[in-house]
């Protein structure tokens, strides 16, 4: 090899190490910089009998429980079950439980973002579900939105369906409704968690 | 053995067909950047977020989190292919080439048997995991890190879907232990190619056979219906689990590629080392 080639040789390593260098850099601020534009939401805590506001709009949860289908039916006559199966044949009761929870409700000033009671979701581990309309509608004779605009306190009730394919079991299933549950609202930045069932604290 | 391993292994990493294995792939995340990820980069996140929404994140846009593009599908299906392209039929070609007599004249059968299956294990690996790496590092130039949240419902990972609590509390750790998952399940489906190379007389069918095989896999176990889809590799190795995935059918799947390649490869040199 020539003398002149070995010379150029390590410059031209450094000048490799030196640029792949400040390509990562560059990266690292790049990543730096948008996750500080959005960084992970601040998870805040409730339990029932708490107050809370979200969106100008004030929540006291008050009751949980977990129900099963022939408890619905006296609450609800006319429900009908709408959870179909891959038969598409409406799911035999038992495979249906429902978490009920009872909120009272008032709009006490505006909000920044169109809050409805929609965004409160049920969640046990990675289980979830959203609210369940039809039942909601019936119960409470109101939509999720129009509640929340009421400046007197509503007493709302939330339903939400547990069905056992949710799981990789049948006994897991049953299982899990001794597992804590909560309600969770992404408000981001903001998740809002309310402790509902099975809590220890 | 260790000289004949790192022979086999600089065959393998410093060929051109190593190089092209890794252009494909490499082409989709190009393709899944600038397509997808750099055009919802450009949304304003601030009005998703200002109608109750969640922002975009890291773990359900790069190539391995977004289950309903083009893009991602294309590398999971085409995974089986572009592993074996490297090295997967080498043994074939030094058998027809007579290379194979050459070299175990001068070292032991088990030796040369071994760094093949081991060089085409870690080539494998590697144009599996590579591309999937720099997607992710691309990806996360554009995207922020926003940890995965069940109730945004824009999350692919369910309750019942492998490491489901993992994703949900440690989506990094997640997603590492992924595509480790997906590292060594290319490297020992590369290896299949060792039992076509004594079944089939054409290098390109040896190297075509693990693709074939999964392919036909899923074909048949999606149209049986129920759960044998899981068993799929195609669909396994997909980190937002489109099957739900089951750690256990993985492992069993795997312990009987390499319980097979053992088998194979003693058996093979028993008959070798008798003629």
């Amino acid at each position: 090899m020539s003398s002149h080639r070995l010379r150029t040789r390590p410059v031209a390593v450094v000048i490799a190490v030196v640029v792949v260098a400040a390509l990562l850099t560059a990266a690292a601020l790049r990543i730096a910089q948008i996750n500080a534009r959005f960084p992970n939401p601040t998870v805040v805590e409730y339990q029932l009998g708490d107050r809370l506001v979200v969106e100008g709009v004030e929540l006291c949860f008050t009751d949980a429980r977990i129900i099963g289908y022939d408890e619905l039916k006296l609450l609800q006559p006319d429900y009908e079950i709408n959870t179909f199966d891959e038969q598409l044949k409406p799911f035999d009761p038992s495979r249906l439980r429902f978490i009920m929870v009872d909120v009272d409700v008032r709009r006490i000033s505006p909000g920044e973002r169109p809050f409805s009671l929609t965004w409160l979701y049920a969640q046990s581990g990675t289980w979830r579900n959203g609210l369940e309309l039809f039942l909601f509608e019936s119960l409470n004779a109101a939509l999720p939105s129009s509640i929340v605009e009421n400046s007197e306190t509503t007493h709302v009730v939330l339903l939400y369906e547990r069905v056992d394919d949710q799981y990789l079991s049948r006994a897991e299933w049953e299982a899990a409704e001794e597992l804590p549950f909560d309600l969770v609202a992404n408000v981001y930045p903001t998740e809002l968690v309310i402790h509902i069932l099975n809590n220890e604290n | 053995m260790s000289n004949i391993l790192r022979f086999e292994l600089k065959r393998a990493f410093h060929s051109r067909l190593y190089v092209l294995a890794l252009i494909i792939p490499l082409l989709i995340v190009a393709s899944h950047i600038v397509l997808y990820v750099v055009p919802i980069s450009l949304d304003d996140a601030d009005i998703i977020v200002s109608i109750g929404g969640y922002p975009y994140s890291l773990f359900n846009t790069w190539l391995g989190g977004r289950g309903d593009i083009l893009e991602t599908t294309l590398y999971f299906t085409l995974l089986p292919l572009f592993i074996c392209i490297p090295f997967a039929e080498t043994l074939f070609s030094d058998r027809k080439g007579g290379y194979a007599k050459n070299i175990v004249t001068r070292i032991p059968l088990r030796d040369y048997y071994c760094a093949k299956a081991v060089a085409i294990f870690l080539t494998a690996a590697t144009v599996a995991t590579v591309p999937l790496i720099i997607d992710l590092f691309l990806t996360a130039l554009f995207v922020p890190a926003v940890i995965p949240l069940a109730v945004a419902g824009t999350f692919p990972i369910f309750e019942n879907s492998m490491w489901s609590a993992l994703y949900y509390s440690h989506p990094f750790a997640y997603t590492a232990c992924y595509l480790l998952l997906i590292g060594i399940f290319s490297g020992l489906l590369a290896n299949l190619a060792l039992f076509f190379t004594y079944l089939v007389a054409n290098r390109f069918l040896v190297a075509l056979a693990p693709f074939i095989v999964c392919i036909f896999a899923d074909f048949v176990l999606g149209s049986l219906g129920g759960l044998l889809f899981q068993f799929s590799p195609i669909l396994f190795l997909r980190p937002d689990q489109p099957a739900l995935a089951s750690f256990g059918i993985i492992l069993t799947e795997a312990v009987i590629l390499v319980v097979g390649l053992a088998i194979l490869l003693i058996a093979r040199i028993k008959h070798d080392e008798t003629y």
